[in-house]
Protein backbone atom coordinates (compact mmCIF):
# COMPACT_ATOMS: atom_id res chain seq x y z
CA UNK A 1 0.00 0.00 0.00
CA UNK A 2 1.45 3.43 -0.59
CA UNK A 3 0.78 6.43 1.64
CA UNK A 4 -1.27 7.87 -0.99
CA UNK A 5 -3.80 5.30 -0.70
CA UNK A 6 -4.44 6.07 2.84
CA UNK A 7 -7.07 8.03 3.76
CA UNK A 8 -6.64 10.34 6.41
CA UNK A 9 -8.09 13.77 7.79
CA UNK A 10 -7.90 17.27 6.57
CA UNK A 11 -5.34 18.67 8.69
CA UNK A 12 -2.97 15.47 8.06
CA UNK A 13 -0.07 16.44 5.18
CA UNK A 14 0.02 13.53 2.79
CA UNK A 15 3.98 13.09 2.73
CA UNK A 16 3.46 12.15 6.88
CA UNK A 17 0.98 9.08 6.61
CA UNK A 18 2.72 6.09 7.24
CA UNK A 19 1.72 2.54 6.76
CA UNK A 20 2.20 1.12 10.14
CA UNK A 21 0.08 -0.73 12.62
CA UNK A 22 2.14 -1.11 15.94
CA UNK A 23 -0.16 -4.12 17.00
CA UNK A 24 0.96 -6.00 13.45
CA UNK A 25 4.12 -4.89 11.78
CA UNK A 26 6.95 -7.51 10.99
CA UNK A 27 9.44 -8.33 13.39
CA UNK A 28 13.02 -9.44 12.06
CA UNK A 29 13.71 -11.78 14.33
CA UNK A 30 13.43 -11.57 18.00
CA UNK A 31 14.84 -7.40 17.27
CA UNK A 32 11.31 -5.83 17.29
CA UNK A 33 12.99 -2.27 18.38
CA UNK A 34 15.31 -2.81 15.11
CA UNK A 35 12.29 -3.49 13.48
CA UNK A 36 9.81 -0.87 14.56
CA UNK A 37 13.12 1.23 14.16
CA UNK A 38 13.33 1.16 10.33
CA UNK A 39 9.60 1.17 9.23
CA UNK A 40 9.25 4.82 10.87
CA UNK A 41 12.71 5.66 9.54
CA UNK A 42 11.63 4.98 6.37
CA UNK A 43 9.95 8.91 6.27
CA UNK A 44 12.29 11.79 7.11
CA UNK A 45 10.10 13.25 8.79
CA UNK A 46 9.83 13.28 13.04
CA UNK A 47 5.81 13.36 13.40
CA UNK A 48 4.01 10.61 11.11
CA UNK A 49 0.33 9.91 11.09
CA UNK A 50 -1.34 6.28 10.32
CA UNK A 51 -4.81 5.46 9.51
CA UNK A 52 -4.51 2.48 11.84
CA UNK A 53 -6.06 1.63 15.06
CA UNK A 54 -8.35 4.63 15.16
CA UNK A 55 -5.99 6.86 13.29
CA UNK A 56 -3.16 8.38 15.11
CA UNK A 57 0.47 10.53 15.16
CA UNK A 58 3.90 8.99 15.84
CA UNK A 59 6.36 10.62 17.33
CA UNK A 60 9.66 9.25 15.50
CA UNK A 61 12.38 10.66 17.51
CA UNK A 62 13.77 11.45 20.84
CA UNK A 63 12.71 15.28 20.73
CA UNK A 64 9.71 14.50 20.08
CA UNK A 65 9.40 11.59 22.19
CA UNK A 66 10.08 13.80 24.96
CA UNK A 67 8.12 16.20 23.99
CA UNK A 68 4.94 14.43 24.49
CA UNK A 69 5.78 13.21 27.35
CA UNK A 70 7.00 15.96 29.10
CA UNK A 71 4.13 18.42 27.91
CA UNK A 72 1.14 17.74 30.44
CA UNK A 73 -0.53 20.98 29.42
CA UNK A 74 -0.90 19.96 25.38
CA UNK A 75 -0.77 15.93 25.91
CA UNK A 76 -3.22 13.90 28.45
CA UNK A 77 -2.87 10.97 29.37
CA UNK A 78 -6.34 10.43 29.76
CA UNK A 79 -6.57 8.03 27.28
CA UNK A 80 -2.62 5.63 27.61
CA UNK A 81 -3.50 3.81 24.11
CA UNK A 82 -4.19 4.12 20.64
CA UNK A 83 -7.45 2.55 19.39
CA UNK A 84 -10.79 1.90 21.14
CA UNK A 85 -11.49 3.72 24.55
CA UNK A 86 -14.05 2.17 27.29
CA UNK A 87 -14.27 5.18 29.62
CA UNK A 88 -17.08 2.95 31.45
CA UNK A 89 -13.56 1.18 32.73
CA UNK A 90 -11.66 2.59 35.67
CA UNK A 91 -9.03 4.44 34.71
CA UNK A 92 -5.25 3.28 35.76
CA UNK A 93 -4.38 5.31 38.27
CA UNK A 94 -2.20 7.90 38.52
CA UNK A 95 -1.40 6.92 34.98
CA UNK A 96 -4.43 8.33 33.34
CA UNK A 97 -4.67 11.42 35.55
CA UNK A 98 -3.06 14.81 34.55
CA UNK A 99 -1.48 16.60 36.74
CA UNK A 100 -2.42 18.13 39.61
CA UNK A 101 -4.38 15.35 40.11
CA UNK A 102 -2.25 12.51 39.71
CA UNK A 103 0.42 13.45 42.46
CA UNK A 104 -1.34 12.33 45.76
CA UNK A 105 -1.69 8.86 44.25
CA UNK A 106 1.90 8.63 42.98
CA UNK A 107 3.60 10.15 46.44
CA UNK A 108 1.46 6.60 48.07
CA UNK A 109 3.20 4.76 45.31
CA UNK A 110 6.68 6.14 45.25
CA UNK A 111 7.18 6.01 49.15
CA UNK A 112 6.62 2.43 48.58
CA UNK A 113 9.34 2.15 45.87
CA UNK A 114 11.74 4.40 47.04
CA UNK A 115 15.65 3.92 46.55
CA UNK A 116 15.67 3.24 50.17
CA UNK A 117 12.87 0.79 50.64
CA UNK A 118 13.76 -1.09 47.54
CA UNK A 119 17.65 -1.54 48.81
CA UNK A 120 16.06 -3.85 51.12
CA UNK A 121 14.11 -5.81 48.15
CA UNK A 122 17.20 -5.48 46.08
CA UNK A 123 18.21 -7.97 48.67
CA UNK A 124 15.64 -10.62 49.06
CA UNK A 125 15.73 -10.18 45.06
CA UNK A 126 19.22 -11.31 44.85
CA UNK A 127 18.72 -14.28 47.21
CA UNK A 128 15.80 -15.17 45.02
CA UNK A 129 17.61 -15.09 41.52
CA UNK A 130 20.16 -17.53 42.66
CA UNK A 131 17.99 -19.98 44.34
CA UNK A 132 16.62 -19.95 41.06
CA UNK A 133 19.82 -20.43 38.97
CA UNK A 134 21.22 -22.66 41.03
CA UNK A 135 17.67 -24.65 40.91
CA UNK A 136 18.40 -25.68 36.89
CA UNK A 137 21.97 -24.69 35.83
CA UNK A 138 23.51 -27.73 36.18
CA UNK A 139 20.28 -28.82 33.89
CA UNK A 140 22.11 -27.38 31.02
CA UNK A 141 18.71 -25.74 29.81
CA UNK A 142 15.80 -23.93 30.84
CA UNK A 143 13.30 -22.04 29.40
CA UNK A 144 14.37 -18.58 30.45
CA UNK A 145 10.85 -16.62 30.47
CA UNK A 146 8.55 -19.40 32.83
CA UNK A 147 11.58 -20.58 34.81
CA UNK A 148 13.37 -17.23 35.44
CA UNK A 149 12.31 -14.07 34.05
CA UNK A 150 8.22 -14.62 35.22
CA UNK A 151 9.34 -15.49 38.60
CA UNK A 152 11.94 -13.51 40.04
CA UNK A 153 10.63 -9.67 39.22
CA UNK A 154 6.85 -11.24 40.19
CA UNK A 155 7.89 -12.98 43.61
CA UNK A 156 9.35 -9.81 44.78
CA UNK A 157 6.36 -7.76 43.56
CA UNK A 158 4.06 -10.21 45.29
CA UNK A 159 6.14 -9.49 48.52
CA UNK A 160 5.78 -5.90 48.05
CA UNK A 161 1.73 -5.90 47.77
CA UNK A 162 1.58 -9.14 50.18
CA UNK A 163 0.12 -11.34 47.70
CA UNK A 164 0.70 -15.14 48.41
CA UNK A 165 3.51 -16.84 46.02
CA UNK A 166 0.82 -19.54 45.15
CA UNK A 167 -0.84 -17.09 43.37
CA UNK A 168 1.96 -16.41 41.07
CA UNK A 169 1.13 -18.93 37.72
CA UNK A 170 -2.64 -17.06 37.92
CA UNK A 171 -1.73 -13.95 37.50
CA UNK A 172 1.40 -14.44 35.32
CA UNK A 173 -1.32 -15.63 32.81
CA UNK A 174 -4.26 -13.44 33.33
CA UNK A 175 -1.58 -10.32 32.90
CA UNK A 176 -0.51 -12.14 29.54
CA UNK A 177 -3.92 -12.47 28.31
CA UNK A 178 -4.90 -8.42 29.61
CA UNK A 179 -1.70 -7.36 27.90
CA UNK A 180 -1.25 -9.29 24.87
CA UNK A 181 -4.46 -11.33 24.24
CA UNK A 182 -5.60 -11.85 21.00
CA UNK A 183 -8.83 -10.42 20.73
CA UNK A 184 -9.73 -7.19 22.48
CA UNK A 185 -12.95 -8.99 24.02
CA UNK A 186 -10.31 -11.43 25.31
CA UNK A 187 -7.99 -8.51 26.53
CA UNK A 188 -11.10 -7.26 28.52
CA UNK A 189 -11.81 -10.36 30.01
CA UNK A 190 -8.51 -10.45 31.78
CA UNK A 191 -8.45 -7.10 32.91
CA UNK A 192 -11.53 -7.69 34.68
CA UNK A 193 -9.93 -10.90 36.40
CA UNK A 194 -7.44 -9.21 37.67
CA UNK A 195 -9.46 -6.05 38.68
CA UNK A 196 -11.52 -8.51 40.85
CA UNK A 197 -8.71 -10.26 42.13
CA UNK A 198 -7.55 -7.14 43.21
CA UNK A 199 -10.87 -5.51 44.94
CA UNK A 200 -11.26 -8.95 46.36
CA UNK A 201 -7.87 -8.21 48.44
CA UNK A 202 -8.74 -4.59 48.98
CA UNK A 203 -11.53 -6.09 51.11
CA UNK A 204 -8.74 -8.45 52.71
CA UNK A 205 -6.61 -5.96 54.12
CA UNK A 206 -9.19 -3.27 54.68
CA UNK A 207 -10.54 -6.32 57.15
CA UNK A 208 -7.14 -6.66 58.33
CA UNK A 209 -4.95 -4.45 57.12
CA UNK A 210 -0.70 -5.52 56.86
CA UNK A 211 2.08 -3.34 56.22
CA UNK A 212 2.47 -4.49 52.48
CA UNK A 213 1.53 -1.99 49.81
CA UNK A 214 -2.23 -2.80 49.02
CA UNK A 215 -2.85 -2.16 52.60
CA UNK A 216 -1.22 1.48 52.87
CA UNK A 217 -3.18 2.42 49.57
CA UNK A 218 -6.69 1.20 51.53
CA UNK A 219 -5.73 3.06 53.97
CA UNK A 220 -4.44 5.97 52.56
CA UNK A 221 -6.49 9.16 52.25
CA UNK A 222 -6.22 11.62 49.69
CA UNK A 223 -7.60 15.11 49.98
CA UNK A 224 -9.12 13.76 53.47
CA UNK A 225 -10.83 11.59 52.02
CA UNK A 226 -10.15 7.53 52.03
CA UNK A 227 -9.51 6.15 47.75
CA UNK A 228 -12.95 5.69 46.63
CA UNK A 229 -13.47 2.19 44.95
CA UNK A 230 -13.08 3.49 41.26
CA UNK A 231 -10.15 4.91 41.21
CA UNK A 232 -8.97 2.34 43.69
CA UNK A 233 -9.31 -0.21 41.04
CA UNK A 234 -7.44 1.44 38.60
CA UNK A 235 -4.53 1.70 40.88
CA UNK A 236 -4.70 -1.97 41.91
CA UNK A 237 -5.20 -3.00 38.19
CA UNK A 238 -1.69 -0.23 37.41
CA UNK A 239 -0.11 -1.68 40.52
CA UNK A 240 -0.92 -5.64 38.79
CA UNK A 241 -0.27 -4.78 35.41
CA UNK A 242 3.37 -2.65 36.09
CA UNK A 243 4.68 -5.34 38.34
CA UNK A 244 3.95 -8.58 36.92
CA UNK A 245 5.09 -7.60 33.19
CA UNK A 246 7.44 -5.51 32.51
CA UNK A 247 10.59 -6.12 33.94
CA UNK A 248 9.54 -10.04 33.00
CA UNK A 249 9.58 -8.79 29.91
CA UNK A 250 12.72 -7.01 29.45
CA UNK A 251 14.46 -9.49 31.09
CA UNK A 252 13.68 -11.68 27.91
CA UNK A 253 15.63 -9.31 25.66
CA UNK A 254 18.44 -9.09 27.79
CA UNK A 255 18.83 -12.91 27.64
CA UNK A 256 18.25 -13.37 23.96
CA UNK A 257 20.99 -10.55 23.57
CA UNK A 258 23.37 -12.01 25.98
CA UNK A 259 22.73 -15.37 24.52
CA UNK A 260 23.63 -14.49 20.93
CA UNK A 261 26.23 -11.85 21.84
CA UNK A 262 29.18 -13.92 23.39
CA UNK A 263 31.80 -11.18 23.19
CA UNK A 264 29.69 -9.08 25.68
CA UNK A 265 28.55 -11.85 27.48
CA UNK A 266 32.58 -12.80 27.92
CA UNK A 267 33.16 -8.69 29.20
CA UNK A 268 30.51 -8.60 31.59
CA UNK A 269 31.94 -11.95 32.94
CA UNK A 270 35.78 -10.34 33.29
CA UNK A 271 34.76 -6.87 34.04
CA UNK A 272 31.80 -7.25 36.02
CA UNK A 273 32.46 -3.27 37.10
CA UNK A 274 30.97 -3.00 33.85
CA UNK A 275 27.58 -4.53 34.75
CA UNK A 276 25.93 -1.04 36.11
CA UNK A 277 26.43 0.68 32.86
CA UNK A 278 25.95 -2.68 30.87
CA UNK A 279 22.17 -2.72 32.65
CA UNK A 280 21.69 1.11 31.48
CA UNK A 281 22.62 0.40 27.78
CA UNK A 282 20.41 -2.86 27.83
CA UNK A 283 17.69 -0.81 28.91
CA UNK A 284 18.17 1.96 26.10
CA UNK A 285 18.34 -0.54 22.98
CA UNK A 286 15.83 -3.01 24.18
CA UNK A 287 13.34 -0.58 25.05
CA UNK A 288 9.86 -2.41 25.43
CA UNK A 289 6.75 0.57 25.78
CA UNK A 290 4.68 1.86 23.45
CA UNK A 291 3.16 5.19 25.05
CA UNK A 292 0.42 7.39 23.76
CA UNK A 293 -1.53 10.52 24.46
CA UNK A 294 -4.11 12.48 23.40
CA UNK A 295 -3.82 16.09 22.40
CA UNK A 296 -5.63 18.11 24.71
CA UNK A 297 -5.25 21.43 22.67
CA UNK A 298 -4.15 22.31 19.06
CA UNK A 299 -0.14 22.47 19.22
CA UNK A 300 2.59 22.65 16.78
CA UNK A 301 5.11 19.37 16.78
CA UNK A 302 7.12 18.37 14.40
CA UNK A 303 6.25 20.76 11.55
CA UNK A 304 2.78 20.02 11.61
CA UNK A 305 -0.25 20.59 13.74
CA UNK A 306 -1.98 18.19 15.88
CA UNK A 307 -5.59 19.12 17.16
CA UNK A 308 -7.30 18.34 20.03
CA UNK A 309 -8.72 15.10 20.39
CA UNK A 310 -6.09 13.63 17.94
CA UNK A 311 -3.69 10.63 19.43
CA UNK A 312 -0.58 10.48 19.09
CA UNK A 313 1.80 7.21 20.11
CA UNK A 314 5.11 8.26 21.78
CA UNK A 315 7.01 4.52 21.05
CA UNK A 316 10.04 4.68 23.53
CA UNK A 317 12.77 2.34 21.82
CA UNK A 318 12.84 5.50 19.23
CA UNK A 319 13.90 7.77 21.39
CA UNK A 320 17.25 5.19 22.89
CA UNK A 321 17.41 4.12 19.08
CA UNK A 322 17.82 8.00 17.62
CA UNK A 323 21.23 8.48 16.13
CA UNK A 324 21.39 12.45 17.03
CA UNK A 325 20.84 11.31 20.71
CA UNK A 326 22.98 8.29 20.73
CA UNK A 327 25.74 7.56 18.12
CA UNK A 328 25.43 4.04 16.08
CA UNK A 329 22.40 3.69 18.31
CA UNK A 330 21.47 -0.01 17.09
CA UNK A 331 25.19 -1.13 18.93
CA UNK A 332 24.63 -2.48 22.44
CA UNK A 333 28.41 -0.31 23.70
CA UNK A 334 28.49 -1.46 27.50
CA UNK A 335 31.77 1.23 27.26
CA UNK A 336 28.88 3.99 26.01
CA UNK A 337 28.66 7.50 28.38
CA UNK A 338 25.53 8.20 29.96
CA UNK A 339 23.54 5.60 28.09
CA UNK A 340 20.85 5.91 31.39
CA UNK A 341 19.34 9.24 29.93
CA UNK A 342 16.31 7.68 27.96
CA UNK A 343 13.27 7.55 27.77
CA UNK A 344 12.52 3.45 28.47
CA UNK A 345 10.80 4.54 31.66
CA UNK A 346 9.10 7.26 30.09
CA UNK A 347 9.40 10.77 30.91
CA UNK A 348 7.53 13.98 32.52
CA UNK A 349 5.44 13.56 35.60
CA UNK A 350 4.15 9.83 35.04
CA UNK A 351 7.89 8.14 34.55
CA UNK A 352 7.80 5.03 36.05
CA UNK A 353 7.48 5.14 39.71
CA UNK A 354 8.98 1.68 39.68
CA UNK A 355 12.20 1.93 37.63
CA UNK A 356 14.40 1.89 40.56
CA UNK A 357 13.37 -1.82 41.56
CA UNK A 358 12.96 -2.68 38.07
CA UNK A 359 16.90 -1.49 37.35
CA UNK A 360 17.74 -3.18 40.49
CA UNK A 361 16.29 -6.51 39.29
CA UNK A 362 17.75 -6.70 35.64
CA UNK A 363 21.01 -5.84 37.63
CA UNK A 364 20.98 -8.39 39.83
CA UNK A 365 20.08 -11.06 37.24
CA UNK A 366 23.25 -9.98 35.22
CA UNK A 367 25.72 -10.35 38.18
CA UNK A 368 23.84 -13.42 39.28
CA UNK A 369 23.86 -15.10 36.40
CA UNK A 370 26.95 -14.51 34.40
CA UNK A 371 28.58 -15.65 37.60
CA UNK A 372 27.00 -18.90 37.59
CA UNK A 373 26.27 -19.68 33.36
CA UNK A 374 28.67 -17.20 31.46
CA UNK A 375 28.41 -19.44 28.72
CA UNK A 376 24.71 -20.18 26.98
CA UNK A 377 22.90 -20.06 23.78
CA UNK A 378 19.63 -20.38 22.16
CA UNK A 379 18.48 -24.09 21.60
CA UNK A 380 18.86 -25.00 18.33
CA UNK A 381 15.72 -25.65 16.39
CA UNK A 382 13.73 -23.41 18.51
CA UNK A 383 11.99 -20.42 16.93
CA UNK A 384 11.07 -17.93 20.04
CA UNK A 385 9.11 -14.43 18.79
CA UNK A 386 7.90 -11.53 20.09
CA UNK A 387 4.50 -10.85 21.04
CA UNK A 388 3.63 -7.21 20.92
CA UNK A 389 0.69 -4.73 21.95
CA UNK A 390 1.51 -1.59 24.06
CA UNK A 391 4.51 -3.88 25.84
CA UNK A 392 6.50 -6.10 23.82
CA UNK A 393 7.53 -9.44 25.33
CA UNK A 394 9.55 -12.58 24.15
CA UNK A 395 7.13 -15.20 24.78
CA UNK A 396 9.16 -18.56 25.46
CA UNK A 397 12.90 -18.82 24.94
CA UNK A 398 14.40 -21.89 25.08
CA UNK A 399 18.27 -21.59 26.29
CA UNK A 400 21.12 -23.97 26.66
CA UNK A 401 24.83 -24.54 27.85
CA UNK A 402 27.14 -27.00 28.57
CA UNK A 403 26.70 -27.92 32.31
CA UNK A 404 30.19 -28.44 33.00
CA UNK A 405 30.93 -25.13 32.75
CA UNK A 406 28.89 -23.75 35.11
CA UNK A 407 29.86 -22.42 38.37
CA UNK B 1 16.93 26.28 55.30
CA UNK B 2 19.45 26.05 52.48
CA UNK B 3 20.26 29.70 50.94
CA UNK B 4 19.25 30.27 47.34
CA UNK B 5 22.17 29.74 45.43
CA UNK B 6 23.70 27.54 47.06
CA UNK B 7 20.95 24.95 47.45
CA UNK B 8 21.56 21.10 45.66
CA UNK B 9 18.58 18.94 44.60
CA UNK B 10 18.91 15.05 44.50
CA UNK B 11 17.51 12.94 41.53
CA UNK B 12 14.85 10.26 43.61
CA UNK B 13 15.57 7.91 40.91
CA UNK B 14 19.33 7.65 40.79
CA UNK B 15 20.54 9.93 43.54
CA UNK B 16 22.09 12.35 40.66
CA UNK B 17 23.24 15.72 42.25
CA UNK B 18 22.20 19.23 40.58
CA UNK B 19 24.26 21.94 42.40
CA UNK B 20 23.14 25.76 41.78
CA UNK B 21 26.92 26.64 42.26
CA UNK B 22 27.57 24.75 39.29
CA UNK B 23 24.73 24.55 37.39
CA UNK B 24 25.29 21.83 34.62
CA UNK B 25 27.18 23.52 31.62
CA UNK B 26 27.20 20.40 29.44
CA UNK B 27 23.83 20.76 29.60
CA UNK B 28 23.78 24.49 28.39
CA UNK B 29 22.91 25.16 32.21
CA UNK B 30 25.29 28.34 33.79
CA UNK B 31 26.72 27.31 37.22
CA UNK B 32 24.78 29.60 39.50
CA UNK B 33 21.74 29.13 38.31
CA UNK B 34 18.98 28.74 40.31
CA UNK B 35 16.83 25.43 40.43
CA UNK B 36 13.26 27.60 39.81
CA UNK B 37 14.90 28.64 36.45
CA UNK B 38 16.19 25.42 35.53
CA UNK B 39 14.34 24.87 32.45
CA UNK B 40 11.00 22.63 33.53
CA UNK B 41 11.50 20.02 30.57
CA UNK B 42 15.11 19.67 31.93
CA UNK B 43 15.48 15.85 32.74
CA UNK B 44 18.43 14.17 34.59
CA UNK B 45 21.17 13.41 32.73
CA UNK B 46 22.05 10.09 34.16
CA UNK B 47 18.77 8.62 34.27
CA UNK B 48 16.32 10.64 32.60
CA UNK B 49 13.89 11.30 35.72
CA UNK B 50 12.24 15.03 35.21
CA UNK B 51 12.19 18.05 37.03
CA UNK B 52 10.14 17.36 39.22
CA UNK B 53 11.70 14.33 40.87
CA UNK B 54 14.37 15.89 42.47
CA UNK B 55 14.45 17.04 45.78
CA UNK B 56 15.90 20.02 48.19
CA UNK B 57 19.09 18.26 50.03
CA UNK B 58 17.91 19.48 53.29
CA UNK B 59 20.76 18.12 54.92
CA UNK B 60 23.28 20.09 52.36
Amino acid sequence: MTSAALDHPAHVPADRVIDFDLYDFPVEGLDYQRSMREILQSRPADVLWTPHNGGHWIARTHDTVAKVLADSDHFSSRRIMVGPYDDSRPPLVPLQLDPPHHAPYRALLQAALSPKAVGKLGERARELSIELIDGFKHDGHCEFIGQFAQHLPIAIFMEIVGLPASDRPYLTEVAEAAMRGGTEAERNAAGAKLMAYGMAKVAERRANPGTDLISTIVQAEVDGQPIADFPLTGMILLLLLGGLDTVASTLGFYAQFLATHPEHRRLLVEQPELIPNANEELLRRFAIAILAREVKADVELGGVTLKAGDMIMAPTPMDGLDEHKFADPLTVDFHRVKPGANATFGGGVHRCVGSVLARTELRIFLEEWLKRIPDFAIKPGTNPRVSARSVATITTLELVWDPGSVK
Amino acid sequence: MSEAGKRRYLCFYCGTVYDEALGWPDEGIAPGTLWEDVPDDWVCPECAASKADFTLDEDY
